[in-house]
């Protein structure tokens, strides 16, 4: 594709907001709302990077989890979505022994990691935490 | 009620519950919502002209002298409810003499999830005074004062700080972060004096038998609501499975965390926002001052980025007479990152309605709770 990507159409945006509306926005409450909106655009623009190859992974490893058994390529959105359904309707049923569980666990903590990476670049899922 | 309330940050990625907040990271929250099933009242803006007389007529009617309103000025910080500060001239009458600044709380247009109306929060409220607990009481209960079908009362106006970056590390507020966890544990152990037995009928619902089983199923109807998350599911099924037995059942204050209580260097000023009140298990209190989200960066300081968990423990111990059962919080500090966690992502339902952008953001933060709560469950799974 020729032309700018979505992420750097996307942290246009944000940039616009931040640097040349934001300073003229006098009202406090509109100048808020205008980083909010430049945040939540940089948070997407993050979320776009590598998207496709990040559902992917996750998607091979919930089949790994709860359908163990060889099928298309990890490609589909909506099949993501149906594999984090049926994980929870396994978990709900207590349906994982220890071992397995802990698999799960596993899986779980490195998809929220990776979420994290776009949703709060600044958490640190590696501090000490009390 | 709270001087800074309106101060605006600039960055929004690190702001939160009174919208301004820092935070650790993550955009810009609310204050935690608890259940389903929030109301809606006439949303068109305030006509603050047409407010002035009917807060002075109101006012003159409850304290029986004359009144006049010399000035009103919305305050932003409040996310949930809306509050309005209100400088009152008194004539004669109960409270003759002089200007006295206020704060005007009223039902928000668009109300959180599971929070009490003003009335009931009222209620609440001059229990708790009652009880000697630090907040300012609530006066002078008004229906339709800032919209049709809301309830509104008024509060002195008490000054200090609650923004929560400012309160865990302003250098100004040294001094009073030294003596805050054993005044919060205080406050925490006079709010819970206040019982079912002491208070029946506090509010139109029954007190729990069993506050760590109720609470977890209402956070699993609540979260039948959510796309699925594998993480909130990890969590409850941890939850369900691991529930203490109920010590005891109290009020519970329902969001007592750093950005809900006012501080200067003096030390603690007030206690605020009791809407998430309700009958519970004490813990849920202590667990939720210690939940990462409010310790504003200071990881260290598990007590809402002020002091130790172990100081808190014991300060509330003393000022109680209960004993502390640190697994016991440890589960509702689970529990209180599980149900931040459904409420976040709640959030985005309620943008159509209200086109709060934060609204937004806040439903992309449910990552950082359900993290926190699996470390937990590994904390816990290790003691």
């Amino acid at each position: 594709m020729s032309g700018p990507s979505r992420e750097e159409v996307l942290e246009a945006v944000a940039r616009f907001l931040e640097e040349d509306v934001k300073p003229v926005a006098k009202e406090p409450a509109l100048a808020f709302r205008v980083l909010v909106a430049g945040s939540l655009l940089r948070s997407v623009a993050l979320e776009t990077r590598d998207s496709e190859s990040r559902e992917a992974r996750e998607v091979a490893s919930l089949r790994a989890l709860v359908a163990p058994h060889p099928g298309p390529p990890p490609a589909a959105r909506g099949e993501g979505d149906g594999l984090r359904a049926l994980l929870c309707e396994k978990i709900r049923a207590r349906a994982f022994s220890a071992a397995e569980l802990a698999r799960v666990r596993a899986h779980v903590r490195e998809s929220l990691v990776q979420e994290l990476a776009y949703t709060a670049p600044r958490f640190d899922t590696g501090a000490k935490v009390e | 009620m709270l001087a800074l309330i309106n101060a605006q940050s600039d960055n929004p990625i690190r702001s939160s519950g009174r919208r301004c907040e820092p935070r650790e990271a993550g955009p810009p929250p609310r204050p935690s919502p608890r259940f389903a099933g929030g109301g809606r009242y006439d949303a068109r803006p305030l006509d603050l002209d047409a407010l002035k007389g009917r807060a002075a007529a109101h006012l003159a009617r409850e304290t029986g002298g004359s009144v006049e309103i010399v000035q009103l000025a919305p305050l932003t910080g409040g996310a949930c409810q809306e509050n309005v500060r209100v400088t009152a001239r008194f004539g004669e009458g109960e409270l003759r003499g002089g200007d006295r600044t206020l704060v005007l709380r009223s039902d928000a247009a668009e109300s959180l999830p599971g929070s009490l109306d003003r009335k009931a929060e009222m209620a609440v409220i001059n229990a708790a005074v009652e009880a000697g607990v630090k907040t300012p009481r609530a006066r002078w209960l008004a229906s339709g004062l800032l919209r049709d079908g809301s309830f509104a009362y008024f509060l002195d106006w008490v000054d200090g700080e609650a923004i929560g970056r400012k309160v865990v590390a302003h250098p100004s507020l040294e001094g009073a972060r030294a003596m805050l966890v054993p005044a919060l544990a205080r406050e925490l152990a006079r709010i819970h004096t206040v019982t079912p037995t002491t208070k029946p009928g506090l509010f139109a619902q029954a007190a729990p038998r069993d506050p760590a089983k109720a609470a977890t199923a209402t956070l699993r109807a609540m979260a039948k609501d959510l796309e699925p998350r594998p993480g909130l599911e990890l969590a409850l099924a941890w939850l369900e499975d691991h529930a203490p037995a109920p010590t005891a059942v109290t009020l519970v204050h329902g969001d007592f965390r750093t950005g809900n209580f006012l501080v200067s260097p003096k030390g603690l000023e007030a206690v605020l926002d009791w809407e998430f009140a309700h009958w519970g298990a004490p813990e849920e209190d202590l667990a939720w001052l210690c939940v990462r989200d409010w310790r504003f960066g200071r990881l260290d300081r598990a007590a809402g980025g002020i002091g130790s968990r172990a100081e808190l423990y014991s300060a509330y111990s003393e000022s109680s007479a209960r004993k502390v059962d640190p697994g016991v919080v440890r589960w509702w500090e689970i529990f209180g990152n599980a149900r931040w966690a459904a409420g976040a992502a709640l959030q985005g339902k309620r943008y159509a309605k209200t086109r709060d952008l934060e609204l937004l953001a806040l439903a992309r933060r449910p990552a950082e709770m359900e993290f926190e709560a699996l470390r937990l469950i590994e904390v816990a799974e290790a003691a």
